[in-house]
């Protein structure tokens, strides 16, 4: 139940998405790959659920190509940012084409919707039947979801986090999303993708995690640049931007100890600019 | 797999052109179709079965064809429109496929009953009607089946089926370009086949060549919409 991309590249027709070179396995259980659509995010999960074929490279799952093997995507729990359901039918139509009972439409308290048309769903709806459907499948091969825990209707976060860690103890389960901290408590290996590349090696989200921003007021306009760069290039923080006119540094990371560390190096990295001020921002605690 | 897969195509199709959209379509082509042959007879009885079906199945039908392909595909492309089947474990290319015979069978009956009340308001009661039908049908019914893939194998192209503009642009300029270059759009052959020989085709041309042609324009285009969707 392995996924595995071999030297995997990519572009996204009419987007700027690009990925390049991209290699990594991923074993059963919850694996949060952060990003933006930008850095390619959207454009993996459509490789990696089948919906569009790598330019160079390969995307195995179990040992199949997704995107060339029909009866092995019926076997994926697929949740892509727009949903894709049938244009007829009814919603218990479409769950019993997965084989999954429509009964479990009640777990979420989505009962009312057993008889609607799917066509007449609007597009939160139809994402939270989609994803009760790949959360439901019996023997899913993979899950690959885009943003579950966004633009669904009715569903509480609570329930599908709680969906998810139960299938991902024995299911590799991808989560594309730019936003990694509702997730921590599902324990999940966090891989980074920036700019089509891995940004870093996956690592262990901290499950006691409380997010931490601190701004970095440099003496010198000169200096920004440089300690922005090399933040930057360090791996173990969240995002990094930098504002010349303005002679500051922002960093986002997981703990405070790993920021400071990460700007030591930095600062030794920038030629020890001085620094005016280190300013912390209220933390982004967990969403749940 | 392809069987469930063609079915659900055909079904994906059938149940796209359910709509107003389509009604709207065919009343205003019968409508037209109707009027022009009116309008013909009254001025030229003899020529008017003639002009009228020219007129009708150059402007009118090819219309109503691309009309169809974006009801059926919308704002999708055929690849987006099949992707919901992919993940039911339905082959994208026997989906794509299926709805394409769909569209096709869809297309050959509005041209042909198109051409019918054409051909029965040009006539209005004039003796050599019933050869007229029984020789346009199959050319028109034919016409209606290359339109049809012309214009599917145009929804795989370029974003959010676009490409079936292309392939009007394309059998608009090229329908009416002189030389070789005309021969692969369909309008060429359905202008040679109502009309006679137009300028554009070679004097030793003749009509069952063209419906031949009009049978490997659909064929070529079926073999792209296969080739252009993923299994």
């Amino acid at each position: 139940m392995t996924v595995e991309l071999r030297a995997v590249s990519g572009a996204a027709r009419g987007a700027a998405a690009t990925l390049v070179e991209l290699s990594r396995r991923f074993d059963p259980g919850v694996h949060i790959i952060v990003g933006r659509p930008r850095d390619g995010l959207y454009l993996l999960a459509h490789l990696v659920a089948g919906r569009e074929t790598p330019g160079r490279g390969e995307i195995l799952v179990e040992g199949l190509a997704p995107s060339r093997d029909p009866a092995l995507r019926r076997r994926m729990g697929i949740l892509l940012e727009r949903p894709a359901l049938p244009p007829f039918g009814t919603v218990a139509d479409y769950l019993d084409a997965l084989a999954v009972p429509p009964e479990r439409l009640d777990l979420w308290g989505l009962g009312a919707w057993r008889d609607r048309r799917v066509d007449r769903l609007d597009e939160t709806a139809a994402r939270a039947v989609e994803l009760l459907g790949s959360l439901s499948l019996a023997e899913p091969a993979a899950l690959v979801l885009v943003e579950p825990l966004r633009r669904l209707a009715s569903i509480e976060p609570a329930s599908i986090k709680t969906a998810i860690a139960e299938r991902g103890s024995h299911v590799t389960t991808l989560v594309f999303t730019s936003d990694r901290l509702p997730f921590d408590d599902l324990a999940p290996t966090v891989h980074r993708l920036r700019h089509g590349v891995w940004h870093g090696e996956p690592h262990a989200a901290p499950g006691d995690a409380t997010e931490v921003q601190w701004s970095v007021v440099l003496a010198d306009r000169q200096a920004v640049s440089p300690l922005g760069a090399a933040l930057a290039s360090d791996a173990t923080l969240e995002a990094v931007g930098w504002d010349r006119p303005r002679a500051e540094v922002t960093m986002r990371a997981r703990h405070g100890d790993v920021a400071m560390a990460a700007l030591a190096k930095a600062l030794e990295a920038a030629g020890r600019p001085a620094v005016v001020s280190l300013i912390p921002h209220h933390p982004r605690g967990r969403s749940s | 797999m392809m069987v469930p897969s063609f079915a659900a195509g055909a079904r994906l199709a059938a149940h796209r052109l359910r709509d107003r959209g389509t009604v709207a379509v065919v009343a205003s082509t019968w409508s037209l179709a109707a009027a022009v042959a009116f309008l013909q007879s009254e001025r030229d009885l003899l020529g008017a079965p003639t002009q009228a079906l020219r007129f009708t199945t150059s402007l009118v039908l090819p219309l109503a064809a691309l009309a169809f392909a974006r009801t059926v595909v919308g704002r999708l492309g055929l690849a987006e429109l099949t992707w919901w089947s992919g993940r039911l474990g339905l082959s994208r290319r026997g989906v794509a496929l299926g709805a394409m015979v769909a569209l096709l069978g869809w297309g050959a009956l509005t041209w042909a009953t198109t051409a019918t009340i054409v051909l029965t308001g040009a006539y209005r009661g004039a003796p050599g009607f019933g050869a007229d039908v029984v020789a346009t049908l199959p050319v028109v019914a034919m016409g209606g089946v290359a339109y049809g893939a012309w214009f599917a194998w145009g929804a795989t192209a370029l974003t959010r089926g676009r490409g079936v503009w292309l392939m009007a642009a394309v059998d608009l300029v090229l329908g009416s370009a002189p030389g070789a270059l005309s021969w692969v759009v369909p309008r060429t052959h359905i202008e040679h086949l109502v009309l006679g020989t137009p300028a554009v085709i070679a004097a030793a041309w003749r009509p069952p060549m063209s419906f031949v042609a009009l049978a490997l324009v659909t064929a070529v285009a079926t073999v792209a919409v296969a080739l252009r969707t993923r299994p």
